[in-house]
């Protein structure tokens, strides 16, 4: 749908449209907040209720699939506040992505160490660059992690970029310190 | 980051190497209480300077003349305040819910300032209203037991402006110590996620 297609379009069509492009990111953004449980499924209803309330006032300004992906960062956010708790991203168990962060040329029998790391390395981020890291990690472009977020592009890069190079450091630092 | 008051408090996350930037999900979560509070104090207030609207507007039109131009004048600044309050704090809607994060952050970092430039210009007029309505009012009374009508006027004038000033650092250090620490915490927060240093 093009910008003055959803100025004339239905709410339901929208939210049809909006739901069947989209419906497998938001579950798997949520499950970078809340693991892949029954808590995950809570926040997606929970996502999906908020995109039918507020479908009305998106107007095609940015992509639908942005919108969505603000709406289920925001989600995730206010339900860790109801929950007081802090939190790491959770990686999928076989997720490649998170070990390619930490070493490109990993070793596959170190992988569950790397994970780990990166678990605890994400633990000590603040929310925003948690939420950056969970973005990057879902392959979302740039451009749009500046759109979700409300950073530059640039900013956006640079942030995860220092992320990137801090995980990297603690890697080899540990790496080094096993090695003494 | 310690205040005595109930939305104050440590709003970063505790113990994290990036401890200047706050979370977002608290600062959501204590904006709607602050919020809540703000429509708490904006109702009581709008429907008292509606109250003093109908009693000014009442005895004016009992009156005539200066006074009765004084009392119109003082009902106007009070309705004036009251939809000054109803706008100023009305809440944001629930559409700022699809904001991107930094948006949100700005909005609120402009709603919990304690004055903005379009407060002063608005503020103003209707203090000067208020101002000159009460003026009218006492020189009016005063005049009967005395004429020296510029000594009451500058008395008049000296003592408004000492109460709005009083009003002005009084309130001031209430909006700190309710809202200061917040604010705060969300100006680095926007200085540090910018990287450049801008809001």
């Amino acid at each position: 749908m093009t910008a003055s297609e959803y100025k004339t379009a239905s709410r339901e069509q929208i939210f049809t449209d909006a739901i069947r492009d989209n419906e497998k990111q938001i579950l798997s953004v949520c499950r970078y907040y809340f693991g892949n449980n029954a808590e995950a499924q809570d926040v997606r209803q929970e996502v999906l209720l908020k995109v039918w309330l507020n479908i009305s006032s998106f107007r095609g300004e940015s992509q639908l699939k942005t919108w969505i992906t603000r709406i289920t960062v925001n989600t995730c956010l206010t339900c860790l506040a109801k929950s007081n708790r802090d939190f790491a991203l959770f990686i999928r168990p076989g997720s490649l992505e998170a070990a390619d962060i930490i070493d490109e040329e990993y070793d596959e029998t170190r992988k569950e160490e790397m994970l780990q790391l990166f678990s605890d390395f994400t633990r000590s981020l603040n929310p925003f660059d948690k939420t950056l890291v969970a973005l990057y990690l879902e392959e979302v472009p740039y451009i749009e992690i500046a759109q979700v977020t409300g950073l530059t592009e640039a900013n956006a890069r640079t942030r995860i970029s220092r992320i990137k190079a801090q995980i990297q450091n603690n890697w080899r630092k540990r790496y080094e310190d096993k090695q003494q | 980051m310690k205040t005595s008051n109930s939305n104050s408090g440590n709003y970063f996350p505790e113990n994290k190497e990036d401890n200047e930037v706050l979370d977002p999900a608290r600062l959501i979560e204590l904006f709607r209480k602050i919020e809540k509070k703000q429509t708490v104090t904006k109702r009581i207030v709008a429907i008292c300077n509606l109250v003093l609207f109908i009693i000014y507007v009442a005895i004016a039109s009992n009156q005539t003349g200066k006074i009765a131009a004084g009392y119109h004048l003082c009902g106007l600044g009070f309705v004036a305040g009251a939809v000054y309050l109803y706008l100023r704090y009305r809440p944001l809607p629930s559409s700022a819910y699809t904001l991107p994060i930094m948006d949100y952050l700005r909005k609120t970092e402009k709603r919990l300032r304690y004055f903005t430039g379009v407060d002063y210009l608005i503020l103003i007029p209707i203090l000067v209203t208020i101002g000159i309505g009460g003026g009218l009012i006492l020189t009016d009374r005063l005049l009967h037991y005395t004429d020296r009508q510029g000594l009451i006027t500058i008395i008049w004038t000296v003592f408004f402006i000492g109460l709005c000033v009083f009003g002005f650092f009084a309130g001031r250090k209430n909006w700190r110590r309710d809202n200061g620490s917040i604010h705060e915490a969300i100006k680095q927060t926007l200085v540090k996620m910018n990287g450049d240093g801008s809001l």
